[in-house]
C-alpha cells in the first residue's frame, strides 16, 4: 500500500513544490510544458481579486480546500445503463467517456468512427499522436494564459484530442462525457484536457458533457478543464458544452479557439450545475472573414455563481461574431458576464456583437453584466447591450387568457427564454439533448409562485 | 350568456369604464364602436381578467356565474376567448406547443382526455387550413417575427382550436389589407353559430361589411351612449363620431 502525503490547498508554495516533485512518466517534451505551468503557478501564485477579471469570482472556497486527484477505482463501478441518460440519441454517435477523469473504455463507443478521423483519449494520443498534441500546447495565445490554465497543463491526466482531417464532413457529433461520482476521496479533482482540430473545410459537432453522477462525491469536487480548438480555413464547427456538475461542485473551465479565414465556430454552452463555476471562452480570428458565435445559457439556483468570462479577439479584417449569453436566477444565485471584444488596428470591417440577458425570478439573485470594448481599429461595426428584468406580465396574461395556469404559463415563459439559446444549435440531437437537460433541470427546481409576481 | 351589469373599472387612479351594460346571447354578434382612447379594449381586457385593471363597481355575469371571481385561465376554460389588438410575441415558445398546451388546459377542464402531439397535429392541420394559414407558422415561435396581419389570423386560428362560447375580438381588422381582412372575416363567420356569441370591438364600419353584427353599440369616455342595429354603422360611417356623442352630451 502506497502512503500519500496529505494534500494541501493548491496554491501553497508547498503543494506546488509536491506538484513539481511528483513521479511523472511523462515524455521529456511534454514534461517541459509542465514544468512552465508549474514555474507560472510558483511565481504568480493565486489570482488575485484586484485583478480586474477576478473581481467578482470567490475563489477562496475553491482554492482552500486541499484536493487529492482522483484515482481510477471508481471507473469500473460505472455500468453502460449509468451513463445512459447522459447520452445524446444517436445511433451512429461516436463518444469518449471519462469517471473522475479517467477513460472508461468500456462506456466509450468507436464503432462508426470514419477512417481517418482521430478521436482518442489523451493517453493514447500522447503516444500515438505526440507531434500534435505538443503543437496543441505550444500553441498557446499569452492572453490564455491564466492560473487554471496552469494548473490544467500542470496536472493533466487525461482527456481526448480530436482530429478531423481535411475536406471531412462528419454527420454525426462526437461526445466526450466527464463524469465524476463518488471515487471515495475527500475533495476529488479531475483536470480533463481536450484539443480539436478541424482541417480545412472540414466539418463537425461535438457535444461535451461534465456531469455529477449518483453516488455523487459526498463532499465538494473541483473539475479544472482546458479545451483547446483550432479551425483550419474553411473549417466548420459546432461545439456545444452542457456543464451539469453536481451542486457543490467548483467547475474551473477555458476554452480557446483560434480560426483560420473562413472558419466557423458556433459554441453553445450550458450551464445548469456546479456551486461556483467559471468559463473562460478566448477566441481569436486569425484568418478573414472567420465566424464566430458564442451563445450561453445558465440556470442558477440556491446560491450557484456562474462567471462568463469570454474575450473575442479580431486580429484580421472582415471578421464577424456575435456573444448571446442568457442567465435564468433563482434563489440567492449570481451570475456575471464580462464579454471583451478586443479589435485590433488592422480589423477593419469587423462587425461584432454581444447581448447579456438576465431573467430574475427571486429577489435575491444578482447579475453583473460587465462589457469591455477595445476598439482600435475605426471602420467596425460593434454593439452590446444587456437586459435584466422578469417575467413579462403581458406575457403570462396572454398565456393565461389561453387557459394556462399562471404555473404553466410561468415555467413555459421561462423555458422560452431558454430556448433562444438551444434552438440555435442546429444539429438535431445535440439540440434534443440540451433541450433535456434544461427542461428537466427547470421542472425539478423552479417553482413559479402561484399568482406571479 | 354574457351580462355586463353597470360595470366600472380603473387603472391605477384613472377611471375608464364608467358604468357599462351589456346583454349578450348565444347565437348574437355585437359591434362594439368608439373613438380611440374610449374603453374599448379595457372593456375586452376586463372581460378576460386582465389584472391591470380593477374592477370599481358592477358586475359580469358569464352563464349565470359571477365572472369577475375567476382567475383568466378559468374565464379561458369556461369559454371565453379574447382576440388582443396587440398579440404578444413569445419567442422561444413554439406556436404548436402552445396551441396545444391551451387545447389541452381546455380539454381537462371539462374532464376530457388530453391529445398527445401527433393527435394534435391533426387537429391544428384542420384547423390552419380553416383560417387559411400556412402550416409553417405552427413551428414558429408564438407571433415572433409575424407581421400584423398574421398576428391577427394566428388569433383566429386559436379562436378555430378552444372553439370558444364567447369571442371577444379587439380590432381584428387593424393592420389588415383588404384581401387579409376577407380571408380573417371568413374565419371568423365559419367559426359563428347559434350556440355561440361574438363581441366585434372596432372602430371601422369596414369588417361590418363582412361580418355582419346584429348590434352596434357606441362606446365614448367609458360609456355605451348609443345602441342600435347594423344600421347604426353606417350611419356612423356617415356621420362619424361626433354625431352620436355630440347627442349625447346635448342630452346630459
Ligand atoms: N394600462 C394602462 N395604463 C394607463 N392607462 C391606460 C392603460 N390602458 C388603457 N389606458 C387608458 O385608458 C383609456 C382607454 O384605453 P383603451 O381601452 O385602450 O381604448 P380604446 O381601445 O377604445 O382605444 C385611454 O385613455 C388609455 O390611455
Ligand atoms: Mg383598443
Amino acid at each position: 500500500m502506497q502512503i500519500e502525503s496529505r494534500p494541501r490547498p493548491i496554491f501553497e508554495q508547498a503543494a506546488l513544490a509536491e506538484l513539481a516533485a511528483r513521479p511523472d512518466t511523462s515524455p521529456n517534451w511534454l514534461r517541459s510544458f509542465k514544468n512552465d505551468a508549474i514555474e507560472y503557478l510558483q511565481s504568480k501564485g493565486m489570482p488575485s481579486r484586484s485583478d480586474e477579471i477576478w473581481r467578482f469570482v470567490e475563489l477562496v472556497p475553491i482554492v482552500s480546500n486541499a484536493y487529492r486527484p482522483f484515482t481510477a477505482q471508481a471507473v469500473s463501478s460505472i455500468t453502460a445503463d449509468m451513463v445512459q441518460p447522459y447520452l445524446f440519441q444517436e445511433p451512429d454517435a461516436v463518444r469518449l467517456v471519462f469517471v473522475n477523469g479517467f477513460y472508461a473504455a468500456h462506456l466509450s463507443s468507436l464503432a462508426h468512427l470514419s477512417a481517418n478521423v482521430t478521436v482518442v483519449p489523451l493517453q493514447t494520443a500522447l503516444v500515438e499522436q505526440a507531434a500534435l498534441v505538443e503543437s496543441f500546447l505550444a500553441d498557446m495565445p499569452e492572453d490564455g494564459r491564466d492560473a487554471f490554465y496552469a494548473l490544467n497543463t500542470a496536472s493533466f491526466q487525461d482527456g481526448a484530442l480530436i482530429d478531423i482531417p481535411e475536406n471531412l464532413q462528419l454527420t454525426a457529433p462526437i461526445q466526450l462525457l466527464f463524469l465524476t461520482t463518488d471515487g471515495h476521496t475527500e475533495a476529488g479533482v479531475s483536470f480533463p484536457r481536450v484539443m480539436v482540430r478541424l482541417g480545412e473545410h472540414a466539418q463537425a459537432a461535438i457535444g461535451v458533457s461534465f456531469v455529477g453522477h449518483n453516488p455523487m462525491p459526498p463532499e465538494t469536487y473541483l473539475t479544472n478543464s482546458v479545451a483547446q480548438i483550432h479551425l483550419a480555413a474553411h473549417a466548420r464547427l459546432e461545439y456545444a458544452v452542457a456543464q451539469m456538475e453536481s451542486d457543490n461542485a467548483f467547475h474551473l473551465a477555458q476554452t480557446q479557439a483560434m480560426l483560420q479565414s473562413h472558419s466557423q465556430l458556433k459554441m453553445t454552452t450550458v450551464a445548469t450545475g456546479g456551486k461556483i463555476s467559471r468559463h473562460f471562452l478566448h477566441a481569436s480570428l486569425l484568418g478573414e472573414h472567420a465566424d464566430c458565435q458564442l451563445n450561453g445559457l445558465s440556470v442558477l439556483m440556491n446560491d450557484a455563481h456562474v462567471h462568463d468570462h469570454l474575450l473575442v479577439d479580431h486580429a484580421v479584417p472582415n471578421c464577424t461574431s456575435s456573444q448571446l449569453y442568457k442567465g435564468i436566477l433563482d434563489d440567492h444565485s449570481r451570475s456575471e458576464f464580462m464579454g471583451t471584444i478586443r479589435i485590433h488596428k488592422d480589423a477593419q470591417k469587423t462587425d461584432a456583437n454581444q447581448l447579456n440577458q438576465s431573467l430574475l425570478l427571486s429577489d435575491d439573485a444578482r447579475v453583473f453584466t460587465r462589457p469591455q470594448l477595445r476598439i482600435d481599429a475605426d471602420d467596425v461595426k460593434c454593439t452590446h447591450g444587456a437586459t435584466v428584468g422578469q417575467l413579462d406580465e403581458n406575457q403570462i396574461f396572454y398565456l393565461a387568457s389561453r387557459g394556462l395556469s399562471s404555473e404553466l404559463a410561468q415555467s413555459v415563459l421561462t423555458f422560452g427564454f431558454a430556448e433562444e439559446i438551444i434552438e440555435r444549435i442546429s444539429i438535431h440531437s445535440l439540440h434534443e439533448y440540451l433541450d433535456d437537460c434544461v427542461q428537466r433541470h427547470l421542472r425539478n427546481n423552479i417553482q413559479p409562485s402561484p399568482r406571479g409576481k | 350568456m354574457l351580462e355586463i351589469r353597470n360595470l366600472q373599472a380603473r387603472v391605477e387612479d384613472k377611471e375608464i369604464l364608467k358604468g357599462i351594460t351589456l346583454s349578450v346571447k348565444p347565437g348574437e354578434v355585437h359591434a362594439i364602436m368608439g373613438p380611440n382612447g374610449s374603453g374599448k379594449s379595457t372593456l375586452a381586457k376586463v372581460v378576460a381578467g386582465h389584472p391591470s385593471f380593477e374592477v370599481t363597481g358592477g358586475e359580469v355575469l358569464f352563464e349565470g356565474k359571477n365572472l369577475l371571481e375567476l382567475e383568466p385561465e378559468e374565464r379561458a376554460r369556461a369559454g371565453i376567448f379574447l382576440a388582443f389588438q396587440y398579440p404578444v410575441e413569445i419567442p422561444g415558445v413554439n406556436n404548436a406547443n402552445f396551441l396545444r398546451m391551451a387545447y389541452n388546459a381546455k380539454r381537462a377542464a371539462e374532464g376530457q382526455e388530453e391529445l398527445d402531439p401527433l393527435e394534435f397535429d391533426d387537429l391544428l392541420q384542420e384547423k390552419m387550413k380553416l383560417v387559411e394559414m400556412d402550416p409553417s407558422f405552427a413551428d414558429r415561435s408564438v407571433n415572433e417575427g409575424f407581421s400584423g396581419g398574421e398576428k391577427k389570423r394566428n388569433e383566429i386560428l386559436q379562436m378555430a382550436v378552444l372553439e370558444p362560447k364567447l369571442t371577444v375580438l379587439d380590432e381584428i381588422d387593424s393592420g389588415l389589407d383588404i384581401d387579409a381582412l376577407r380571408e380573417v372575416a371568413n374565419g371568423v363567420n365559419k367559426l359563428t353559430n347559434e350556440n355561440n356569441a361574438v363581441i366585434m370591438v372596432t372602430h371601422y364600419q369596414r369588417l361590418l361589411n363582412y361580418v355582419q353584427p346584429d348590434y352596434v353599440h357606441v362606446l365614448s369616455d367609458g360609456r355605451i351612449v348609443k345602441s342600435g342595429g347594423k344600421d347604426l354603422a353606417l350611419q356612423l360611417e356617415e356621420k362619424g363620431y361626433d354625431w352620436v356623442i355630440g347627442q349625447e352630451t346635448a342630452g346630459v
